[in-house]
């Protein structure tokens, strides 16, 4: 498990750090683009307010053009309309730059228009309390921006001399600002200029909304009533860049996401056999499974592909396999073992310490649940002249007989063990005497019927003892070897 | 003044070295008030037309000015000249030898008559509230120029003889120039009212319909006058004049006059110098 995290976080790292890299080139590059820009700006401003000087200059002296020559001058003082229309018809228009000369207008001392330019037929009004007639009559000159014709407009008023001494009036030359004047003036899409006084706000470009401008600032310029303000609309390069950015921004994260699923999926498939197998054992660990369970898993794991795992996991089978085995063994011999401690060797019938336990649980038995047992104890007569006349073997041979003899002529439920010696003892359950003793003369004449090797015949004696309850278990034998003494007794070949 | 030195010393000359007009041709001659070539280009009519009738050559001069002409008067090389009102006093006050001959008629479009004369209108829109001319007092005033007989002299006069000075009692006094200049200004509403030649008001009319109205009117201003000089025969004199009354008013001059000039000649009539009394009174001479 801490592998495959490491391996994802060694890829996963990787990845993350060279999209973090590229990220920062660009954001690198993006704050150079914006020093340029900033650099632009100031540029951009700078040029603005160089400008809208050079245009207050060149309406300055078209004004001093038409403040000088003698034919205006004794124009304006006859009050001769039709000259001086000539003249200033001929100015206004003429300059071939971004700010024509859209109004001239004659005035005389009083500010009386004379003649104006284009409006030809519209003079005879009083412009005596407008700002570039009060300021030239004052000053001889005025140069800035003053509304005409309720326009804000660059204006350059001159005094006009009679004599070059006695004032006969004054001429002013104007370029309202308008969008478009303002527009030509910055001369980039990408800047707009405006123009904002008491009377309103004028923008270099109506279609854009300056909301969306990246950045917006005031220009210096000496010159003014109002205020000019120039705002940089978002640069397509820059936005360009903004974007890619953004792209690059997420294409990273993406394949940092798609990079773990990837390694996540590949890891998963490659190591699931592994898993399997480190995960049975581990459940064997917690003992949560057993042997047979967890070589069933290892057997699902090698149906997998993987050549490596499936080598282990048939190891492990293999392993498995030859624990059990040992572990049957194991077992066997236990159980042989156990046979031994229980049974005779020779007759494999229950040996004494087999018929004690027997015993003590029946007599446990009737005393907790009542009823009746009865045992019977038997023993072949004469016996030690058959060892003495035909040897232990074959002495051997006839107990072995009589043995498989009791054994099998008793009930499935009497159970048939050597006491010792040439001495067996039956145990009945759920008999009585009575019906022990016809069971015990139907076996004393079986021995009796039997024809042992080497043409033997011998007989049995039967010593009969009921089970009481509560009494020791030496004590019933005793009484049943009373019986079986008394049986002797009484010629041999007897019950009692 | 030097002007005038100059003026009578080329006269005093010509008194002493008469130079005879020649026998068999009549020299016509005039001086250019504004376009010299269109002023030939009529007067060339003209001279065809006397050449005609009178059956001598006549020989169309135009002048550098009116020096030039008055002093050639004086002189007998040019025999009879083309003079506006005014000049025509001058010449008379300048050259005693010469004399009046006729009078060029017009017809005023608007009524229709036929006269040797025509007046100086004070015109003002229908609606400024100027009824008399001393209403003029405080407004706006336009003249169209100071050299101008029905543009400036005559109403100048008129505005004087009902006691309103234009220096003084007038706000602002401006110089137009032309006389369709002062329509546009008064439709504009750039002045108050303005001075100028009643045919130019009734052509305004036609255009402009009821806007504009007329305050007063100045004296009659006589036509252009032809006088001749003191060396001319009396009976070429009297065959000129013939030929000048007998000119039919649908003569290729006439024609010519009112395509140029925009003046709808209806040929010559013979009045009297007394005719031209009324400049006399204007312009303060004699």
């Amino acid at each position: 498990m801490t592998l495959k995290l490491r391996l994802i976080a060694a890829v996963f790292v990787t990845v993350f750090v060279i999209g973090a890299l590229n990220l920062l080139a660009l954001h690198r590059i993006a704050a150079l683009d914006r020093e340029t820009f900033a650099e632009h700006r100031a540029e951009a401003s700078r040029a603005v307010d160089a400008r809208i000087g050079e245009i207050l200059a060149e309406l300055d002296s078209a004004a001093i053009n038409l403040s000088r020559p003698r034919d205006i001058v004794n124009a304006l003082h006859g009050a001769d309309n039709e000259t001086l229309s000539d003249w200033s018809a001929a100015f206004v228009g003429s300059a071939d730059h971004e700010a024509a000369i859209d109004t001239i207008v004659f005035t005389d001392t009083g500010g009386m228009v004379i003649a104006r330019a284009p409006d030809e037929f519209r003079f005879g009004d009083d412009v005596s309390t407008t700002q570039p007639f009060f300021a030239a009559s004052r000053d001889g000159s005025f140069l800035g921006i003053a509304p005409v014709d309720g326009r804000p407009s660059l204006v350059a008023a001159r005094v006009l001399r009679k004599y070059d001494d006695v004032p006969v009036g004054v001429v002013y030359v104007a370029c309202a600002i308008t969008p478009d004047v303002l527009s030509k003036i910055t001369g980039s899409r990408n800047v707009v200029l405006t123009y904002a006084d008491a009377g309103g706000t004028i923008s270099g470009e109506a279609a854009l909304p300056i909301a969306h401008a990246v950045f917006s600032e005031a220009v210096a310029t000496a010159h003014t009533n109002g205020r000019f303000r120039l705002s940089f609309l978002p640069d397509p390069n820059h936005e360009r860049m903004l974007h890619l950015q953004t792209l690059l921004s997420m294409g990273a994260v993406i394949a940092s996401v798609m990079t773990l699923v990837a390694m996540l999926l590949v890891l998963r498939r490659e190591l699931a056999p592994y898993d399997a197998i480190i995960g049975g054992i581990r459940a064997y660990a917690d003992r949560a499974t057993t042997l047979p369970l967890l070589r069933k898993r290892l057997e699902r794991a090698e149906l997998r592909r993987d050549p490596q795992a499936g080598k282990v996991a048939a190891a492990l089978v293999r392993m498995i396999d030859s624990l059990e085995g040992s572990f049957r063994e194991i077992a066997a011999n236990t159980a042989r073992l156990e046979d031994l401690a229980r049974n005779d060797a020779l007759t494999s019938l229950p040996n004494r310490r087999a018929l004690d336990e027997a015993l003590e649980a029946e007599m446990r038995r009737i005393r907790r649940y009542g009823g009746a047992f009865t045992v019977i104890l038997t023993d072949i007569d004469h016996f030690k002249d058959v060892n003495d006349r035909f040897g232990h073997a074959v002495g051997d041979q006839v107990l072995r007989q009589v043995a498989d003899l009791l054994h099998t002529s008793s009930r499935a439920t009497d159970m048939v063990g050597r006491w010792g010696g040439e001495e067996f003892l039956l145990l009945c359950p759920d008999t009585d005497a009575a019906a022990v003793a016809c069971h015990a003369e139907k076996l004393r004449r079986a021995v009796a019927d039997t024809v042992f090797p080497d043409g033997i015949r011998l007989t049995a004696s039967f010593g009969i003892a009921e089970g009481r309850s509560g009494e020791p278990i030496a004590q019933l034998i005793e009484r049943a070897d009373r019986a079986l003494y008394a049986a002797k007794a009484a010629g041999r070949d007897t019950v009692r | 003044m030097l002007k005038r030195w100059m003026v009578l010393l080329g006269l005093a000359i010509a008194w002493v070295w008469p130079v005879a007009a020649s026998a068999d041709g009549i020299k016509l001659g005039a001086f250019p008030s504004n376009d010299p070539d269109k002023l030939q280009a009529v007067m060339l009519d003209l001279g065809d037309y006397l050449s005609e009738k009178t059956g001598q050559p006549v020989e169309v001069v135009i002048t550098r000015d009116y020096a030039e002409l008055a002093t050639r008067l004086a002189e007998g090389s040019l025999d009879i000249a083309w003079l506006g009102a005014l000049n025509y006093v001058r010449v008379i006050e300048d050259v005693p030898s010469a004399r009046y001959l006729v009078t060029y008629v017009n017809r005023a479009v608007s009524t229709g008559t036929v006269a040797p004369y025509y007046r100086s209108l004070i015109v003002t829109q229908a609606d400024s509230g100027i009824e008399t001319l001393a209403d003029l007092k405080g407004k706006r005033f336009a003249f169209t120029d100071l050299e101008s007989t029905s543009g400036y002299a005559y109403p100048n006069h008129l505005l004087r003889t009902h006691g309103i000075d234009p220096d003084r009692d007038l706000a602002k006094v401006f110089f137009l120039k032309r006389h369709d200049r002062i329509i546009d200004a008064l439709l504009h509403g750039s002045v108050d009212a303005g001075a100028l030649a009643d045919e130019v008001y009734f052509g305004a009319r036609k255009r402009y319909g009821d806007k504009l109205r007329v305050v007063a009117e100045s004296d009659p201003i006589p036509m252009v006058a032809i006088a001749s000089s003191g060396h001319l025969d009396a009976e070429t004199t009297a065959r000129l004049e013939q030929a000048f009354v007998a000119m039919p008013s649908d003569h290729p001059f006439c024609l010519h006059m009112s395509k140029v000039f925009g003046w709808h000649a209806a040929g010559f009539q013979k009045h009297s110098d007394a005719l031209y009394d009324s400049v006399r009174a204007v312009y303060g001479r004699r």
